[in-house]
C-alpha cells in the first residue's frame, strides 16, 4: 500500500521525496493527480501532499511584483482583490476554470506542473511574463514560465524539485488584457482559447504585445509571430488581420472527429481577432 | 496498520484502505454512505460533491489520505433530527428533482453556495452550480429551489 505524507514545510517535503526509494509524486489539490492515478499513468509508492504548507500559500504584493504561492487555490486567486486590481483579466479567466468544487481544491502550481495545453490560465500567465521559483535540495532556481513548458505534458521541473512560487511583474500603465475561450459548455475544456495583453505608449502605439494560446499546440504557448506584428503599431484593422493570419500559421493543432484542424483554426482566428479588438478598445477608452 | 481517521457528518470513523482511494469510494463502499453518487469519474459531473468544512469539493478527485483533520459533510449529514434542511425541503417543494441522481450533488453545491452567499442572484446561482450536471436538464427547477431556499419567490 502506498504512503501518503502531508508535509508541513518545503524542506520537509524535499527530504521526504529524497528518501523515497520507490516512485514518489507531489500532490497539492489532487485535481489532476487523481485523474493520472485513475488512468494508470502514475503509480506512486509515495504521495507528498504540499497543500498544507503555509509558506507556499497566499498572494503577496512585493512592490514591482505579485507573488503567488504554488499551493494557492484557484478559488483564492479568483477572490483576491490584489489580483483583480493588477490583472483583472487573470481573475476573469480563473473564474472560468471548471466549477467551484475544482477551484476550491485545484492549485495554480498543480495546473502549471501538469503541463496540459488545454488549461485556461497558463497562457494568461504567459502573457503576464510570469516567472517561477523552484526549490530543490541545493537551494532554489528561477525560470521564465515560457521556458518551463517543454512538450506535451512535459515541463522543466526535475525529480526532487518543488515549484514554490509564481512571480508576476505588475503591468506598466496603459496595459490591458483579455482571455476568451470557446468551450462546448461552461466549465468544460476549451476547444480554443486566446489571451491578449497589450501595453501602449502615450501616443497609442503598442510597445508590448503578448498573445497566449490554450490548446494551440503541444504546450501552453505564445504566438510570437502575432505579437511581433502588433508591436510598434497603432493596431489598425489591417495590422490585426496580419497578426491573425500569422497566429494561424503558429498553431500546431491536433484535429479530432468533432473538431477538425481546419475548424479549430477558424475558431482561433476569430477569437484572436475579437480579443485584440476588445483589448485595444478598452485601452482607448481608458486613455 | 492503524487506518485513516475521518470525521464524517460529525462522527468519527477509521478506515483501513489505500490513502490514494478516492474519498467518494470510501464513503460509498467502506462506510456505506451511498447518498454521494458516482458517475463520470473525472471531476466533470459533480454528483459526488461533498463539503470539506463549508467548501464544496468533488469527492472522486480527493485522495482519502488528504482527509485527516477535515470535517466532511455528505448529503446524509444535512438533516437534523429527522428534519430536512431548508434547502432539501425546498428541492421537494419546488419539484426540483426528475430522475434524482444528480440531486445530492446539487444540494451539496448549493448548500456551500448559500453559506458563502445567502442572497445570490440567478446568475450567481448558475455560476455556483456550474460544476454540476443534470442530464434530465432540469436546471430551471433546481435554480428555483435554491432561490426559494434563499427566501426569494421561485
Amino acid at each position: 500500500m502506498g504512503e501518503y505524507h502531508v508535509a508541513s514545510s518545503v524542506e520537509e517535503a524535499l527530504e521526504k521525496l529524497s528518501r523515497c526509494e520507490g516512485r514518489a509524486e507531489i500532490v497539492a489539490g489532487g485535481q489532476t493527480m487523481m485523474l493520472l492515478i485513475r488512468q494508470g499513468l502514475v503509480d506512486p509508492d509515495l504521495l507528498v501532499d504540499i497543500s498544507k504548507i503555509t509558506e507556499i500559500r497566499g498572494i503577496e504584493d512585493v512592490g514591482e511584483y505579485i507573488e503567488i504561492g504554488s499551493a494557492t487555490t484557484y478559488a483564492e486567486i479568483k477572490e483576491s482583490p490584489l489580483i483583480e486590481k493588477e490583472f483583472g483579466f487573470y481573475t476573469m479567466a480563473t473564474s472560468e476554470i471548471s466549477g467551484p468544487q475544482v477551484r476550491n481544491q485545484g492549485t495554480i502550481g498543480g495546473g502549471l506542473v501538469y503541463g496540459d495545453p488545454a488549461l485556461d490560465t497558463p497562457p494568461v500567465l504567459l502573457t503576464l511574463d510570469a516567472e517561477l521559483e523552484i526549490q530543490n535540495a541545493q537551494g532554489s532556481r528561477r525560470i521564465l514560465l515560457e521556458d518551463f513548458f517543454v512538450d506535451y505534458y512535459e515541463t522543466a521541473i526535475e525529480e526532487g524539485e518543488i515549484l514554490t512560487k509564481i512571480i508576476i511583474p505588475k503591468l506598466p500603465k496603459h496595459s490591458g488584457g483579455k482571455y476568451r475561450a470557446m468551450t462546448p459548455r461552461q466549465g468544460d475544456y476549451a476547444i480554443a482559447g486566446v489571451c491578449v495583453r497589450l501595453t501602449l505608449d502615450e501616443n497609442g502605439i503598442c510597445i508590448v504585445a503578448r498573445v497566449g494560446l490554450t490548446n494551440g499546440g503541444d504546450t501552453p504557448m505564445r504566438s510570437k509571430g502575432a505579437e511581433k506584428v502588433l508591436e510598434g503599431t497603432k493596431i489598425e484593422e489591417e495590422t490585426i488581420e496580419n497578426a491573425v493570419e500569422i497566429l494561424g500559421k503558429n498553431l500546431d493543432l491536433i484535429g479530432d472527429i468533432q473538431t477538425p484542424k481546419s475548424y479549430k483554426e477558424i475558431v482561433f482566428k476569430r477569437i484572436a481577432r475579437q480579443t485584440i479588438k476588445d483589448v485595444k478598445l478598452e485601452l482607448m477608452s481608458d486613455a | 496498520m492503524e487506518g485513516i481517521r475521518l470525521e464524517i457528518n460529525g462522527k468519527g470513523h477509521v478506515v483501513d484502505v489505500s490513502p490514494y482511494k478516492p474519498l467518494r469510494d470510501v464513503l460509498r463502499y467502506d462506510i456505506g454512505l451511498t447518498g454521494t453518487k458516482e458517475s463520470c469519474d473525472s471531476g466533470v459531473c459533480g454528483v459526488c460533491t461533498v463539503l470539506l468544512g463549508d467548501k464544496a469539493v468533488k469527492s472522486c478527485l480527493i485522495p482519502v489520505g488528504k482527509m485527516v483533520g477535515e470535517k466532511i459533510t455528505t448529503i446524509e449529514g444535512l438533516a437534523e433530527e429527522g428534519e430536512f434542511s431548508v434547502l432539501q425541503q425546498s428541492f421537494i417543494d419546488c419539484f426540483a428533482s426528475q430522475c434524482g441522481y444528480c440531486i445530492p450533488g446539487f444540494i451539496m453545491a448549493a448548500t456551500s453556495l448559500l453559506i458563502e452567499n445567502p442572497d445570490p442572484t440567478i446568475q450567481e446561482i448558475r455560476e455556483g452550480l456550474s460544476g454540476n450536471l443534470c442530464r434530465c436538464t432540469g436546471y430551471v427547477k433546481i435554480i428555483d429551489a435554491v432561490r426559494h431556499a434563499a427566501g426569494k419567490e421561485a
